[in-house]
């Protein structure tokens, strides 16, 4: 199979799927690939979703810029394309007199980047706010515009909205090879050739490989740093109300320790801890990062047995590249290659960032013609445990399949399953991501099997096709008919 | 379209053993109306998707455990109560003492909310998730519990995969065996991160020969292999700190069941700092008014015939609370336990001299964390130890029952109330 297109984006982690919806609005020919079976399978997935409030990074650099950017864009956007965004808020909180200086500074860094509402409190004032943390605080800087999205619903949103715009995306498809031809490419993959005009390289910890085969390497990317989140019980998701976090390096503002609420929440617990990686692939849990996040964490919020709500965790490697700040350029190598290659915090940055690939790509001479018929709008699907008893009510009139709920832990019904499934989900994780089934308590001991059977009969495959995420992970290995019990 | 329940008398929620047991003794005193909620199509919980042995202590009978659902099914239809499948509580909204109490209610045919003065919950456990068992390595598909696995293999007639390793060994790991067996899966080993095994030594070891895989016990799961698919573990034996690899392509985790206690989640019912079950008294009532819980939702599994008789006394004690209208203050104490000790169910008793309920029913229950070796048990309250027990060994995850008639009440002080501690043990 061989196709052509304006613009190629590789990669739909959160900056590829930004892109794709910023270019959306235009007249061209878009494409994505993405290897994964979804988008936001890198180290998007793997993200604790704060939206930073931006006083971390310094002044002057692109990725503070971009910051700022993309919270002027942000409470639109979560209207346009009802992305889940709680701001609540961060703390910052400090424990002695070295602490006490780096909030100081980091207000100060924070004001001079022009954020607003920045405020240092005194630890009577922080206790009152929040009862659970550790009372031996002294201070906190309070950040009002930081808060927590729901990550997956924000990559799926740009997906959603980018493909009903008119970008095509094809997922599962690996780049083999790129080849540049008289001012094209030639993007080989598993699926075909694809030439292309512009290639946007969004491919996050790949992005470095992705650049070598066009020869339109500048940078490198480090993947030594992995990082591991624990996510607990909601019973514990109301034992912070803000997104608390404190000192884990004096020196780095960007290296935090965290306890805050998830979006939907839950109480997730993350501290940086310099794991070496054993490579490209890796995303195994380890005990003692395990361990090390629950030690750590204590000193935040101490009196609480976190061990014994853990429900989930998680571990992605960091692609951090040799210039420690964003790229966002065009190759002067290779004209019309794009790279971008992020460190943290992508999410935040995501709207700036397809902004300014946009703007690059037109500074490197693609014509950027508005459509007519761009629709700037998408609806996240209707969820039970969201919704009011009459808005049930209707909801189940209208497909009596709401009225049969799949996943207890979460509340999450048959009709949501197919709707995520007709959404673009081809795999358990997928179904999981869009509409939490199986990320409750139980953890899809009692709903796995039977979100399997759905997925099956949605897409007409045979029970053992279905797999958890993509080629190679099927969720039973065989099919053995046995006789059942019961009947 | 829209149906609606007038305000009932009692509502159970949970249709397996316990909630369905509840439901045949309420039925026994006429007058009192009655729901029973399932969320499932079907009624019976888990014993639909188990096999062998149930029914001996609540039935005095042998049954599989799909005859054992099919005949409570059957004996439930039968009496007056409201029999509603596929009705999901959503939420549970507590009444002021006096009041009915509400639920929010999912059915098929859309939301209701069903006022009812008791209600019962019965919604039983699952098996510990993954990361609650701090199981380290990557995260391919695989992994199931011994609940996802009876009901791949038992319900659909599936087979998960070809080579499976056991992680746990309470009494369900056996029950697991069994089950991969059946499917013609074969067993790559049992892991027990304990000293001893949790359930019968000798059972488990005869079905150890009988199917050829080894059992390591001291053992913890260092490292699980395969990006998508599982393709192995890495083993760590406790006593020499080698490592061993297991090459499989499934991995079953048994056991470390936990309440499957959500409902109660944003509400003012007290929960075990535990389990996060619902905290009982001896009466089974909550800490809120009317509202009872029996059955595994009050702790990690036990046995379904337990689970059938301790619906019963609950039943029993909402009678007797729908008899009068006036509410009997008892004097409650309040138990508490300290690790490795889990939890004490019920966890606010009745001082008595004498054992209450019958020998079958092993109340008060604690679990530990571990097996320990020649340790002792002591009760204390304010600073005084009320009792001391003494024991050779004490297995780890199952049910201890607490002699608590050997207790010196008249020492205990209510408002402090008890707290049991392990003084010795390896």
């Amino acid at each position: 199979m061989s196709r052509s297109t304006d613009v190629l984006i590789i990669g739909g982690g959160v900056a590829g799927v930004s892109i794709a919806r910023e270019l959306s609005k235009y007249e061209l020919d878009v494409v994505l690939i993405e290897k994964e079976a979804d988008v936001g399978w890198g180290q998007t997935k793997a993200s604790y979703a704060i939206c930073h409030p931006g006083a971390r990074w310094a002044h002057g650099t692109l990725a503070q810029r971009m910051m700022v950017e993309s919270h002027r864009i942000w409470d639109q956007l979560v209207e346009d394309l009802d992305i889940e965004l709680a701001r609540i808020g961060e703390l910052v909180l400090a424990f002695n007199e070295g602490e006490l200086q780096y909030v100081d500074t980091l207000k100060k860094q924070g004001e001079y980047n022009g954020i607003k509402g920045l405020e240092i409190l005194d630890g009577s004032e922080v206790r009152r706010l929040e009862p659970h943390v550790n009372p031996a605080v002294l201070a906190a800087l309070r950040m009002p515009t930081g808060g927590v999205f729901n990550p997956f619903e924000v990559v799926y949103a740009f997906f959603e909205n980018a493909r009903a715009n008119g970008v095509k995306m094809l997922l599962g498809t690996e780049v083999t090879g790129i080849i540049p031809q008289k001012g094209d490419f030639i993007v080989e993959t598993n699926g075909g050739e694809i030439r292309t005009k512009y290639v946007v390289n969004a491919a996050g910890l790949y992005a470095e490989k992705i650049a070598q085969m066009a020869g339109a390497d500048t940078f490198k990317i480090s993947h030594e740093t992995k990082s591991t989140c624990l996510i607990l019980d909601r019973c514990l998701g109301d034992l912070v109300q803000h997104v608390v976090t404190g000192v884990a390096d004096p020196k780095a503002f960007s290296r935090f320790k965290v306890v805050m609420p998830t979006f939907h929440r839950n109480l997730l617990l993350y501290t940086p801890i310099p794991e070496p990686s054993r490579g490209i692939e890796d995303r195994a849990i380890e005990k003692r990062a395990m361990d090390l996040t629950l030690q750590s964490t204590k000193s935040l919020v101490p009196d609480i047995d976190f061990e014994t709500h853990m429900i989930a965790s998680f571990s992605g490697l960091t692609a951090r590249n040799s210039r420690g700040d964003f790229i966002i350029e065009a190759s002067e190598k290779c004209p019309g290659f794009v790279n971008v290659a992020l460190p943290p915090p992508g999410i935040t940055c995501s709207p700036a960032i397809g902004k300014q690939a946009a703007e690059v790509l037109r500074k490197a001479g693609l014509p950027l013609v508005e459509k007519d018929d761009f629709n700037p709008f998408r609806r996240k699907m209707k969820r039970i445990r969201d919704s009011s008893m009459i808005e049930i009510r209707e909801l189940v009139h209208r497909d009596p399949r709401y009225g049969r709920t799949v996943c207890r832990c979460e509340k999450v019904s048959e009709a949501e399953i197919v709707e995520a499934i007709h959404r673009g989900a081809t795999t358990l994780d997928g179904i999981k991501f869009r509409t939490r089934a199986g990320m409750g308590r139980c953890q899809s001991n009692f709903c796995g099997p039977e979100v399997a059977a759905i997925l099956a009969g949605e897409l007409r495959r045979p029970y053992e096709k279905v797999t958890k995420k993509g080629l190679g992970s099927a969720y039973i290995l065989n099919k053995k008919v046995l006789r059942t019990y019961g009947h | 379209m829209d149906i609606s329940i007038e305000p009932l008398d009692v509502t159970v929620i949970g249709g397996g053993p316990a909630g369905i047991s509840a439901c045949l003794e309420l039925c026994t005193l006429t007058g009192l109306s009655i729901a029973l909620l399932e969320g499932e199509q079907e009624l019976g919980g888990m014993p639909r998707s188990c096999h062998i042995f149930f029914g001996l202590r609540d039935r005095k009978r042998f049954y599989t455990g799909p005859s054992y659902a099919r005949k409570l099914d059957r004996l439930v239809r039968k009496t007056g109560a409201r029999i509603y499948t596929g009705f999901r509580v959503l939420d549970l909204v507590t009444g002021s003492p006096g009041d009915a109490h509400e639920l929010h209610v999912l059915s098929p045919e859309g939301p209701l909310c069903i006022r009812s003065r008791f209600i019962l919950l019965a919604t039983g456990c699952f098996e510990s998730s993954r990361s609650e068992r701090f199981l380290p390595g990557t995260r391919p598909s695989g992994i199931f519990t011994t609940g996802t696995l009876q009901q791949l293999v038992n319900l659909r007639g599936l087979k998960p995969g070809d080579r499976a390793l056991i992680i746990g060994s309470e009494h369900v790991a056996l029950s697991s065996v069994l089950t991969l067996k059946r499917a013609g899966v074969s067993i790559a080993g049992l892991v027990e991160g304990d000293l001893r095994l949790n359930t019968y030594a000798s059972v488990a070891a005869s079905m150890s020969r009988f199917f050829g895989f080894p059992i390591l016990k001291n053992t913890a799961i260092h490292r699980i292999f395969g990006s998508s698919r599982v393709e192995g573990v890495e083993l760590l034996s406790g006593r020499s700190k080698e490592t061993l690899h297991l090459d499989c392509d499934t991995i079953v985790m048994t056991g470390r069941f936990r309440p499957d206690s959500s409902l109660i989640d944003n509400t003012p019912i007290e929960k075990d700092p535990y389990t996060l079950g619902p905290a009982v008294d001896t009466a089974f009532m909550t800490s809120v008014q009317n509202i009872f819980a029996a059955g595994n939702v009050l702790r990690g599994a036990d046995t379904h015939d337990l689970c059938a008789l301790e619906g019963r006394l609950a039943a029993r004690s909402i009678i007797r609370n729908s008899r009068t209208s006036k509410q009997k203050i008892f004097r409650y104490i309040p138990m508490r336990a300290e690790r490795p000790i889990r939890y004490v169910v019920p966890q606010r008793i009745m001082p008595m001299p004498k054992r209450f309920f019958s020998k079958f029913l092993p109340w008060p229950e604690i679990q530990l964390e571990k097996t320990l070796l020649r340790p002792t048990l002591e009760a204390w309250s304010r600073k005084e130890r009320i009792w001391q027990g003494a024991y050779r060994r004490l297995l780890g995850n199952t049910r201890i029952p607490l002699p608590i008639e050997k207790f010196l009440w008249d020492r205990v002080d209510p408002a402090l109330g008890v707290t049991l501690r392990v003084i010795q043990g390896v």
